[in-house]
């Protein structure tokens, strides 16, 4: 009798502390496929801090269908060329070797940051810059951070051209090392943000967002 | 209406039972082994189950493709089944209900047993609106419940929505009025049983209960007002499933006939399912006393005028086609009875109205197998009512263009197969483990004359100490004289024991009246403001979404889901309240002064006064009013 | 992964700190240790719950220069489904066409493209294309059949071998030119062209009448009064798209005053053309002759010439239509056209005679500028055959074409070509010839390669690639230049062969340079150019006769009519299941081929629509199912070609897979059955008509797949009060009653009552449509334009037979009986859009609500399948994914267009108004920070409609066509009186009757 009426506490106790462990996990994780605070590792160690922030290259530059296309895109590893054809590794570290050079008397060696090997692999390039025909192309494998569903149509280009700060829905991209996802990016987010941009208009400007089902559905 | 058309009066139960035969009458199926009669009705019907399980497992797994449905007919089997199941679901709520509300003392032998059938009808009909969904898994879509979506709420507008509420509601409110009128008969079953897996879930469902008077009082005063919210709920139920049809827009469905043609077209059919219930389980569970011409004669009167209400149904909707002058109307109809479908036109209109028509003949009416036969062909001729209705009409639409034909899979035939095996497997179930027949209710109408009484003697032993004093009756009249001069004396009368709710006690006792009524007005009035505001507040301020073109605040189309839940409140709020101030709950202990007083015991407990002559002349008085015995006790139990 | 992590730490964890009081580590897991490993598979299954698996973004490695990730591209190209050159414009998405559009300034089509057309996308993405070269029936290398046929050629050469060239009509003036050169190296060497279906009369006859073979240009745009002798031009005739686009242009009731051409079609069978005819006579195709010859003898007597000589036999129809009819044409010679369909050379010539008479030449039948459409030589391919038997040919080619399935006397042929030294095949998929062949040289598809077409002397386009080729395939041109030793690129060819020879015919002046007219002409799909002056001589009179009177067919056959199906020209896109599955327009059967015979005729056999019956044409048989086609002449039966091909084969497993599903080839294991067979050599052309055919009913069944069951607006006489028989679903008056206002239909009263305040205005635009049922020819173009945007999937047969179709917008035909014949109303059905629509009041879950833009929206992803919303749809248009259809293809998904969302099972679906175009034109205008303007948004079934037919629009702008066109006396709504508001407006069909008084005097 007793070690049944123990059983029942027991149970029941596990019970309790269960549901307060998922119902802390719901919180974090309120729906399926919900990734709110998703930061994955990335095949290159890209800052946005660094370029976004300290750097302060406009969005729009890499993620340049921002404005024309659907996709805002991801930059080709040619994008990248424009400026790490000269810069090959943190100014830090080549400065550092031109001063180690300096006191040695020797001619500095290249510094090449081995994120950035990875990037000059891509594009198939040799020890020198040049372009090494036994290499192969290789896109570089990005993981994508903010997903939709594919039964959402999202579009950047009106977005874009509202005035819509890219902040507002990634985040303050510019101060992440790696980029979090940092909205839940719910359907209800997104009705609500046209909902009140409707009324409160982006940067004083009067928009029209719709909260019609085929804004986003077809 | 039973008791004038048979002229040498024949009684409502037969066999002259006491009280205490009753219950072990009914409860002695219980208390045997399954008969091998029982074994050979299951095992086909849970054969049936498995095919129509296997069959909706493979739909669900393939596509709901595997029914014969097109672009043209995307109802047929599966909707025909669902409004099939819940018509017949609505005998039970009937008989309980309204025939209650009528005061049709004939009811209590087969309301327990209709309103089972209604939960398994009504399980077997809720069935029907999920797995024909085309993706069944997000059933509870249907449900208005916060979301990270906006929130988007549901369509309040929608017909299946108030189907949803009015089903849910139905079948919510149906078992709690099953359960409420199981109670006693739990309690008295209880008491009989020996110790064991059994009388622990029947002891643990009883909610101890241990038939005390104030408990009786506020019982009656549940079941009748349950009674009367189950009423109007019976009715709103095939409404709300006709607008599934009056609702829309096809010829053929969109008329405001359907809502009385199908409750009408309801009770005809769950009556006439209940009748062939009950003249199978007469047979095999040995009711004949129980259940007897009488019943059966009612019965089929219920049936014959149901039946005539459906057939002025049809010729008037008929009549009316023709006669507005609408091309698409009277082709419907026309198209019913003449086109490729008026095969089923045919069985429908003979098996519903034509047949019952018999019944007009008391020779027909005592003749069992007739009975029978025509109880089953009207479920068929039902069945072919609502398979007309949906599939000839959706066939032949408005555009010829767009006609078509339909014709059922094996899949759909093994589903609705297998919706009669769940059907049959439940109601087996249940006459093999509960009384299937209302014990307490056939103790209240049996009319038996006083027994010679075998006089047990009490214990004569008076102590001082004594506080309590109880007495026991085996007749009901017994008690209710001896309470009247309990109370002539003024003396304190701690509570009342009784199989059934003894008539005639009441106002003798003086106790103040309940409130009960108050806490079920109270929660039928906030579900009707919650429900109001809720769909205003969902559909013209969270987010208005243009549905149809009808403006935000849709106030009519709100009524259905209102209604509905001023019912589920009101007849829940009712019960909470019931439970909590008698003090019920599941495996609570009951505690009885004397065995046999959930049986065929009539027992009143007193507190004893100071002075032991008065006490003395209390015993004497019990003793004189015919008590049993006469037993004093060193407390008072059970207080309520 | 995540929970594989976990689950190795948890272990090694335990293993590291064993609790006080744990049992020893070798015994068995302990209770405990389950229980941890559960709840850590608990937590390892939520997480897997919750996080969606890692999506990859590849970016390119480098950017080109002119391409966004995500935007869609047009560029122009030329049709290649078949060789009537239709310009079209190829959307490509990152990379892949998606879609085919016309071309609106191409000169012929003007923005039409045909069912077939836009279907041949998908050919691009057959996985069942070659992709390597084939040497007998084996994989190899270019470098070895290139190797193997140089040494033959070599041979032959030397030995003086006979080289034969065969191929269809699609071969443009690069590849021509450069096969003349190829052929020109040997000693005996010809060019023969064949066309499965065959004009080859009509270029003969002009031999005879203008002494050169050619098949003039028919300007139908400048015809008033058409008189068509089994030419079914809307459908399938020469040039359809042209066509309908130019006979649209004389058929205008939206102007000031209404004007229509007037169209008398006499046929044997019921045509898509026939269909759309003022006025339709169904006559035996032995009568054709005699109705000629009567309108030769009325015609020449009024242009005073004499009538050529010859008895003439009684008309087979009252001789006052005849008399009216050669009055009409008299009064509009000039802008009056005959057109005719025979293979008989002597019928031919009495239509040259009778365009002759009515000044027809120079004015709508061009023979100066003729039409390079169909070039096909039966005579050619006829000296070929017999050469083939003889054994004559040392090497044969096979360009794009399949002779052993289109040809009678298959098995003669299999047996020739085996015989034949070298035969070589350039085909892109395989088929019954290539089979045969020695070297199959896989040929890339027209969207992959460069080449060029002339449709029309001095219309000459370009086909450009869009995609890279797949496998290894090699354009004809680079073939051949290869086997001359000269290997150059498609691209080098066809350039060289423009800057030479086409450029210089350029007539725009100031001439541009040729980098310039190359990019104009790249960037516009064609180029108008000069033609050198044709050899054509004057109409030589003397070679007409009066055409002999025909023996009417023996009593209890029937004569076998053998024609192309709209939407399958010929079989050699029986691979494709949108062709396959596309109703035909008159049948509206799916899926097969069949055997029409008339009600009465069909009643004589005791046959009904699915009952096989066997076909006896003495020297081959056929069995096919019957089907009842009223319209049609009691004593043929008709038959289409382009069926039983092998390529059909592999629909052996389309369509959901299921318990009581049925397969969709027949039993030969194909889609229908090959009517080639019963074709026959007369003379030197290969008759499509076969006299004497029995035909006897069998006791097999084989159930067509129909995608409209009842085929009338009269419902059942029985089923109806009197004076409701008909239903008013369509509109339909003459041109005279429309002239004194009278629209065909009293409108019926809308139900003005409603229960509803309506409190949501639509402030901005409301779409809406104007569909004009005068212009609709039934073509279903439209349907295949909308198949191709909307990703709808194909079901299958059987599904199709079950009534499952999943398109969008269908064609509603109707029949409507007429003592002398039926009249056939085409009506495309699809969402109306309905602002009170009974869906959406329906749908308990908001899945369906309607847009502050007027659209009644469906959304997918909130459709939970109750179908109540298709219940109460009054235009059933709403389709079901009754099962999870086929994406498992992923070849066949590159053509999925990225914009909609491909729906999966238990979702509804339905037109949405071409809402991602919609979207797309409001994010462009935005952008460019303009309003909308009227026309920015085109739906996909309007775009491609090669009879403008269909009109969209903002109908809350007065200003719009849609609104203009809304708002005109044709307009109506079909079932407007159930006060379901729907914003499509049908324009009521006008036929140009003969007017009472014509009738009066003449019947």
């Amino acid at each position: 009798m007793l070690s049944s009426r123990l059983l029942t506490v027991v149970l029941l106790l596990v019970l309790v502390s269960a549901s307060v462990v998922l119902g802390v996990r719901f919180r974090n994780y309120s729906l399926p496929g919900n990734q709110q605070g998703y930061e994955p590792v990335q095949p290159i160690t890209f800052s946005h801090r660094l370029h976004a922030g300290d750097l302060q290259i406009a969005c729009i530059y890499c993620h340049s269908g921002a404005d024309r296309s659907r996709h805002a895109g991801i930059p080709a590893s040619s994008l990248c060329m424009n400026c790490h054809r000269l810069v090959t590794a943190s100014p830090d570290a080549m400065l550092q070797e031109v001063q180690q050079a300096r006191q040695a008397g020797r001619p500095p060696q290249p510094v090449v940051s081995p994120e950035l090997v990875k990037l000059y692999d891509s594009l198939g390039l040799d020890d020198k810059m040049q372009s090494d025909p036994a290499k192969k192309l290789r896109p570089i494998p990005w993981v994508k951070v903010h997903n939709l569903p594919d039964f959402s149509c999202f579009d950047h280009r009106p977005h874009v051209h509202a005035g819509v700060e890219c902040q507002e829905c990634h985040g303050p991209v510019q101060t992440m090392e790696r980029v979090r996802q940092v909205q839940d990016l719910s359907m209800g987010w997104c009705v609500n943000c046209h909902r009140e941009k409707g009324i409160a208009g982006v940067d004083g400007k009067q928009v029209k967002p719709s909260t019609d089902c085929a804004a986003c559905h077809y | 209406m039973a008791s004038v058309s048979i002229p040498p009066y024949v009684p409502l139960i037969g066999g002259n039972k006491s009280t205490g035969q009753v219950t072990a009458d009914i409860c002695a199926p219980l208390e045997r082994r399954a008969t091998s009669l029982w074994w050979f009705a299951f095992l086909p019907s849970f054969a049936l189950l498995l095919l129509g399980g296997a069959a909706v497992t493979y739909q669900i797994a393939t596509g709901i493709g595997t029914w014969g449905l097109n672009r043209s007919v995307g109802w047929a089997f599966d909707i025909t089944n669902f409004v099939f199941w819940i018509g017949i679901g609505h005998a039970g709520t009937f008989i309980s209900a309204i025939l209650f509300l009528f005061r049709q003392k004939w009811r209590t032998s087969v309301n327990r047993s209709a309103e089972a059938m209604t939960l398994f009808a009504v399980t077997c009909a809720g069935l029907f609106p999920i797995i024909h969904m085309g993706r069944p898994w997000l059933f509870y879509w249907i449900f208005p419940y916060p979301n990270w979506r906006g929130p988007l709420w549901v369509n309040f507008r929608s017909p299946l929505d108030w189907d949803f509420f009015a089903i849910s509601t139905y079948f919510t409110i149906s078992l709690v009025f099953w359960y409420i009128g199981l109670i006693p008969d739990l309690a008295a079953l209880r008491d009989r049983l020996r110790p064991g897996w059994y009388r622990g879930l029947v002891s643990f469902f009883s909610l101890g209960w241990s038939g005390g008077f104030r408990t009786w009082r506020r019982y009656e005063i549940v079941y009748m007002l349950l009674a009367g919210l189950a009423t109007p709920l019976v009715v709103s139920v095939h409404s709300v499933v006709s607008t599934d049809f009056a609702g829309g827009r096809l010829p053929g469905w969109h008329t405001t006939i359907f809502p009385p043609y199908f409750v009408a077209g309801a009770i005809f059919s769950g009556m006439s399912m209940v009748l062939t219930l009950m003249l199978i389980a007469r047979k095999v569970m040995g009711m004949e006393d129980y259940i007897t011409q009488r019943h059966i004669e009612a019965m089929t009167k219920v049936i014959l005028t149901t039946s005539c209400l459906v057939g002025l149904a049809y010729a008037i909707e008929f009549f009316s086609a023709l006669y507005m002058g609408n091309r698409y109307e009277s082709f419907t109809f026309l198209n019913r009875a003449f086109g490729p479908l008026g095969w089923g036109y045919g069985i429908m209109v003979v098996c519903n109205v034509l047949l019952p028509q018999l019944f007009w003949m008391p020779r027909v009416r005592a003749f069992l197998p007739a009975v029978f036969t025509i109880a089953v062909l009207v479920n068929v001729g039902m069945w072919f009512e609502r398979f007309i209705i949906i599939v000839a009409s959706l066939e032949r639409n408005f555009l010829p263009s767009s006609w078509s034909s339909y014709t059922p899979t094996s899949i759909e035939l093994a589903t609705l197969l297998g919706s009669f095996g769940l059907f049959f497997t439940c109601f087996l179930i249940f006459c093999r483990f509960l009384p299937m027949i209302a014990i307490s209710e056939v103790k209240g109408v049996l009319e038996h004359r006083h027994q010679s009484k075998s006089k047990e003697e009490p214990s004569s032993a008076s102590e001082t100490s004594a506080k309590a004093v109880i007495a026991v009756f085996s007749e009901a009249d017994d008690l209710v004289e001896a309470v009247r001069a309990v109370r002539k004396h003024n003396w304190p009368i701690d509570d009342i024991y009784c199989p059934y709710p003894v008539h005639g006690l009441e106002e003798s006792l003086g106790w103040r009246r309940s409130r009960l009524a108050a806490a079920c007005f109270t929660c039928g009035a906030a579900g009707v403001i919650l429900a109001l505001w809720f769909q205003f507040w969902a559909s013209a301020r969270s987010w208005p979404i243009n549905v149809g073109g009808q403006p935000w605040n849709s106030l009519p189309s709100f009524v259905p889901v209102t209604f509905e839940c001023m019912v589920l409140f009101g007849g829940l709020g009712l019960v909470a309240a019931w439970l909590i101030r008698c003090r019920l709950y599941p495996g609570k202990i009951a505690v009885t002064p004397t065995t046999g007083a959930t049986d065929d015991r009539f027992v009143l407990a007193m507190g004893v006064p100071s002075s032991s002559a008065e006490a003395d002349q209390i015993r004497q008085l019990l003793r004189a009013r015919r008590a049993v015995f006469v037993q004093d006790r060193p407390e008072v139990e059970a207080k309520p | 992964m995540a929970s594989q992590e976990k689950m190795e730490g948890s272990r090694q964890g335990s293993l590291a700190l064993p609790l006080v009081g744990d049992e020893s580590p070798e015994s068995s897991p302990s209770r405990r240790d389950f229980l941890r490993l559960a709840g850590f598979a608990l937590g390892a299954t939520l997480t897997g719950c919750q996080r969606a698996p890692v999506q990859h973004a590849l970016a390119y490695v480098n950017q080109p220069g002119d391409l966004i990730p995500g935007r869609s591209y047009s560029y122009a190209s030329t049709c290649g489904g078949c060789s009537a050159g239709c310009g079209l414009l190829a959307t490509t998405r990152d990379g892949r066409p998606i879609k085919l559009e016309g071309n609106p300034e191409h000169p012929l089509s003007r923005g039409g493209l045909c069912a077939a057309g836009q279907a041949s996308l998908l050919g691009l993405y057959d996985g069942q294309r070659l992709e390597h070269p084939r040497q007998r029936g084996s994989d190899t290398e270019w470098l070895q059949v290139d190797l193997a046929v140089r040494a033959r050629l070599e041979d032959i050469r030397k030995s003086g071998g006979a080289v034969r060239f065969l191929s269809g009509s699609l071969l443009g003036p690069t590849g021509s030119a450069l096969l003349q050169r190829f052929l020109g190296t040997f000693a005996d060497a010809r060019h023969i062209v064949y066309d499965p279906s065959s004009y080859s009369a009509i270029l003969a006859a002009h031999a005879v009448t203008h002494g050169v073979r050619l098949l003039p240009h028919y300007r139908l745009d400048k015809a008033q009064t058409l008189v068509s002798f089994d030419a079914d031009f809307l459908g399938t005739w020469i040039s359809p798209v042209e066509f309908t686009a130019a006979y649209r242009s004389g058929r205008n009731l939206d102007g000031a005053e209404p004007h229509l051409s007037y169209h008398v079609h006499f046929e044997s069978r019921l045509s898509l053309t026939g269909s759309k005819a003022d006025e339709r006579f169904a006559i035996a195709p032995s009568e054709v002759g005699t109705i000629l010859n009567h309108l030769v003898t009325r015609l020449a007597k009024k242009a005073g010439v004499a009538a050529p000589e010859g008895a003439i036999s009684e008309p087979p129809l009252h001789a006052g239509i005849l008399d009216r009819l050669a009055e009409r044409l008299w009064s509009d010679r000039g802008r009056s056209l005959i057109l005719c369909d025979s293979q008989d050379v002597d019928v031919q010539v009495a239509c040259n005679f009778l365009n002759h008479l009515l000044g027809s030449y120079g004015a709508t039948v061009e023979v100066e500028r003729p039409s390079y459409q169909r070039r096909g030589d039966d005579d050619a391919l006829h000296t070929l055959l017999e050469e083939l038997h003889a054994g004559k040919v040392a090497a044969l080619f096979l360009y794009q074409c399949d002779p052993i399935h289109d040809l009678p006397d298959a098995e003669r042929l299999d047996q020739d070509l085996k015989r034949a030294p070298l035969v070589v095949s350039f085909a892109e998929r395989t088929n019954e010839t290539s089979q045969r062949a020695h070297y199959v040289c896989p040929t890339p598809h027209y969207l992959e390669s460069w080449s060029d077409t002339e449709a029309v002397a001095g219309i000459v386009s370009l086909v450009q690639p869009t995609i890279a080729p797949r496998g290894e395939p090699r354009s004809l041109p680079e073939s051949l230049a290869a086997w001359m030793n000269q290997p150059q690129s498609d691209y080098d060819l066809l350039r060289a062969h423009w800057e030479k020879e086409i450029y210089p015919r350029a007539d725009k002046l100031p001439k541009p340079s040729f980098q310039a007219f190359w990019d104009r002409t790249l960037l516009d799909g064609f180029a108008q150019v000069t033609t050198p002056p044709s050899k054509m001589k004057s109409f030589d009179v003397s070679k007409v006769r009066l055409l002999p009177p025909r023996t009417p067919p023996k009593e209890g056959s029937l004569t076998l009519v053998i024609y192309s199906k709209v939407g399958m020209p010929d079989a050699s896109h029986a691979y494709n299941p949108w062709l396959q599955e596309l109703p035909d327009p008159i049948s509206k059967v799916t899926w097969d081929n069949y055997a029409c015979l008339s009600p009465e005729a069909a009643k004589r056999l005791g046959a009904n629509t699915g009952d096989v019956v066997h076909l006896d044409g003495g020297s081959a048989v056929l069995d096919l199912p019957v089907l009842v086609q009223p319209g049609q002449h009691d004593g043929i039966v008709a038959v289409a070609l382009g069926y039983g091909s092998p390529l059909s084969a592999r629909f052996a497993g389309i369509g959901p897979q299921w318990l009581e599903a049925k397969p969709t080839l027949g039993y030969s294991g194909r889609v229908g059955s090959n009517a080639a067979e019963m074709l026959t050599w007369s003379g030197n052309t290969l008759q499509r008509i076969r006299a004497e055919v029995r035909a006897t009913k069998t006791q097999r069944q084989h159930p067509l797949a129909l995608t409209q069951q009842y085929n009338l607006l009269d419902v059942p006489p029985r089923l109806a009060l009197p004076g409701q028989q008909r239903r008013p679903i369509i509109h339909e008056t003459t041109l005279e009653k429309l002239r004194r206002g009278d629209v065909g239909a009293a409108h019926e009263e809308a139900e003005k009552a409603d229960l509803w305040t309506r409190d949501h205005d639509s402030k901005g635009p409301h779409w809406g449509m104007a569909i004009d049922l005068s212009a609709c020819t039934g073509c279903s173009a439209c349907v295949v334009a909308c198949q191709a945007e909307n990703n709808i999937p194909t079901v299958g047969k059987d599904e199709v037979r079950r009534q499952r179709e999943m398109h969008w917008l269908r064609i509603d035909r109707y029949y409507t009986e007429r003592p002398d014949g039926v009249d056939v109303a085409h009506q495309p059905m699809l969402c109306q859009h309905c602002g009170n629509a009974p869906c959406e009041v329906v749908c308990p879950v908001l899945a369906t609500v309607h847009s502050e833009e007027g659209l009644n929206q469906q959304v997918y992803n909130r459709c939970v399948g109750t179908r109540y919303c298709a219940n109460n749809c009054p235009y059933l248009v709403r389709r079901f994914n009754w099962f999870d259809y086929a994406h498992d293809d992923t070849m066949h998904n590159l053509v999925l267009n990225p914009d909609v969302t491909v729906r999966s099972r238990g979702v509804m679906e339905k037109c949405s108004f071409c809402v991602q175009r919609i979207q797309e034109a409001k994010i462009e205008a935005g952008r460019e920070e303009r309003a909308l303007r009227d026309g920015d948004i085109r739906t996909a079934c309007q775009q491609s409609c090669p009879a403008q037919a269909i009109v969209f629009g903002d109908l809350n702008d007065p200003k719009s066509r849609v609104s203009k066109l809304a708002a005109g006396s044709r307009a109506y709504r079909v079932l407007e009186e159930l006060n379901v508001k729907p914003s499509v407006n049908y324009l009521g069909l006008v036929r140009n009757r003969p007017t009472a008084a014509e009738e009066n005097s003449h019947g």
